[in-house]
């Protein structure tokens, strides 16, 4: 479905990504993971098409219009417009014309009390869920989650997860970026694991013990060492 | 366009402010140019500490007279002089009918005035006139009198108006007046070429909170979400739409009003041309959008062109610089052509 063939990005003089390969297929589940600074966002934003790699391909094969739903790091909302305002813009600009699943979202997520509140009325997390939303109204068969989870208390974070496992059970590619152990334990992904601009490994989340993380850097050992202190 | 015209009135007092402040201030202004022009008499006062009916007669025969702004005292307001709230104080000797019948009149009035009076003159003239007109006619009753000692004075004096109709010692020709008028229409043309630069720079500022809007939703990453969901550039095109309709319909007031209130007739061309620079503007923003990342950068970008633009345009309209290729980069410099 998604196809990366050496993608290399550089800015500034400075490479924040080298000779990425990977390939994402229908259904899949993957987060990028790696510590501040690995390219991850950048990659993200590559396969959304947001980004042009400086050098290789990402390709992506799908006869849908509008195959992709991005959720960026930012609340990505119009102040001043109501919760129903947002999904409904959206809904006209990608011609969505389902009202069904745009019901059963609003309810998966717990949003329909606040459809009449304007953006800034509302909580970190419910503009969390409303961004989320907002970046699914089209259903698109990949949804790139960039750092969606950030700042959400675990009641939303619940129903925000519960609704995406439905997803992607139902067969929605998904690629997220997080650095939450409970959101990956949650989703169960493969995870790319991504340092210094580079994809060092791809393994299944509840196979991290066989990962090789020589050459990594001190930051990453540390984020898997926090993983093995929980458990 | 919905979108748009609810982010612009999510802070609707700051907008309606910034789009009807100019209408605000225009009606201040005239309000203020209408008192002004009110107080375009010249102020003086006449002081008779007699209380004299003669004093009365003067005044009330210069009274018709519009030029003046005359006040009565039967004191000395040397503090008003000081202040320079008159022009110049006049001081009525006592006895004063005595003197204009005996016509012994020399140094008999006070003309108190400071070093900024200007005007005062032409009332000193005034009074000079209507004081000699009597005298005058006195002189003549009392040659009358004397030849002919049966006449009555009083009707003689009368009489005396018939053959001695002294002309205004004070008065304008008519190359002078067609001097003054020219002056004044170089200056109201000079007032209003500075006033379509104000109006450049208000639109300006409105230009810059438009693109600020458009900032904010870069920075929120809604134009990478929406160009995502779909490769088009709606939302831009909206905005750039509702700014054109923005800027064209408050510029267009706002040169239509001014034109008005300067000028006896529409120049449709000056409209078009004032109209032309702002949506240019605009268009400077609109391009300005892609390349900027940060509202900070556009605040230096807004102030920077803006004060390099003053500059050039004040240059110019003070002959420090011509024009040129180069002056034409800075849009008010359009305006002086």
């Amino acid at each position: 479905m998604l196809n990366l063939q050496d993608v290399t990005y550089k800015k500034r003089g400075k490479y924040l990504l080298s000779g990425i390969n990977g390939h994402v297929k229908l259904g899949d589940c993957i987060t990028l993971f790696g510590p501040n600074g690995a390219g991850k966002s950048t990659l993200l934003k590559i396969m959304a098409g947001l980004v042009k790699p400086t050098k290789g391909k990402c390709q992506i094969e799908s006869s849908s219009k509008n195959p992709i739903g991005y959720v960026p790091q930012q609340v990505a909302l119009f102040e001043g417009l109501t919760v129903k305002d947002q999904l409904a813009y959206y809904q006209k600009i990608t011609k969505q014309k389902s009202d069904t699943f745009l019901n059963d979202m609003i309810q998966s997520l717990g949003i329909e009390d606040i459809l009449h509140k304007r953006i800034e009325q509302l909580s970190g997390g419910m503009q969390r869920k409303v961004n989320l939303a907002v970046g699914m109204i089209h259903q698109p068969e990949i949804l790139l989650l960039d750092e969606a989870f950030v700042g959400v208390d675990l009641a939303a974070k619940y129903d925000m997860l519960s609704w995406l496992n439905q997803l992607n059970q139902q067969g929605t590619t998904i690629v997220f970026i997080t650095h939450d152990w409970y959101i990956i334990n949650s989703l169960k992904p493969t995870m790319w694991v991504l340092d210094e601009g580079q994809l060092l490994d791809q393994v299944e989340w509840n196979s991290i013990s066989y990962l090789n993380l020589n050459g990594g850097s001190r930051s990453l050992q540390k984020m898997f060492d926090v993983n093995v202190a929980n458990h | 366009m919905r979108i748009i015209v609810k982010k612009i009135f999510k802070n609707k007092w700051t907008w309606l402010f910034l789009v009807f402040m100019p209408l605000i201030a225009a009606i201040m202004a005239m309000t203020l140019v209408d008192s002004t022009s009110n107080d375009l008499r010249i102020p003086v006062v006449v002081v008779d500490s007699h209380e004299q009916p003669i004093t009365d007669d003067i005044l009330s025969e210069i009274k018709g007279d519009d030029t003046f702004y005359i006040k009565k005292e039967t004191s000395i307001p040397r503090y008003a002089l000081e202040r320079g709230e008159v022009e110049a104080i006049f001081v009525i000797p006592e006895n004063l009918e005595e003197k204009i019948n005996s016509s012994d009149l020399e140094k008999s009035i006070l003309w108190y005035r400071n070093k900024r009076s200007v005007f005062d003159g032409l009332f000193k003239e005034q009074l000079a006139s209507t004081i000699m007109k009597r005298a005058v006619r006195a002189e003549a009753a009392n040659i009358v009198i004397n030849e002919q000692p049966e006449q009555n004075w009083n009707e003689t004096y009368d009489y005396g108006l018939r053959y001695f109709e002294p002309e205004p010692i004070f008065q304008l020709n008519f190359e002078e007046i067609q001097s003054v008028q020219n002056d004044a229409g170089e200056e109201s043309n000079q007032q209003y070429i500075l006033l379509r630069f104000l109006i450049w720079i208000y639109m300006w500022i409105v230009l810059a909170m438009l693109a600020k809007i458009v900032l904010d939703w870069k920075q929120q990453a809604i134009f990478d979400r929406m160009s995502v969901v779909h490769h088009s550039h709606k939302l831009r095109h909206a905005w750039l739409i509702m700014t054109i309709l923005i800027t064209g319909i408050l510029s267009l007031s706002l040169l239509l009003i001014l034109q008005h209130m300067m000028l006896e007739k529409l120049i449709w061309f000056d409209v078009f041309r004032d109209v032309l620079l702002i949506l240019g503007s605009a268009v400077i923003y609109y391009m300005m959008t892609y390349f900027i990342r940060r509202k900070e950068t556009l605040w230096a970008f807004a102030l920077s062109y803006s004060t390099v633009s003053t500059v050039v345009f004040f240059l110019v309209y003070y002959q420090f610089l011509t024009l040129d290729w180069w002056t034409f980069l800075f849009l008010p410099s359009w305006i002086l052509m």
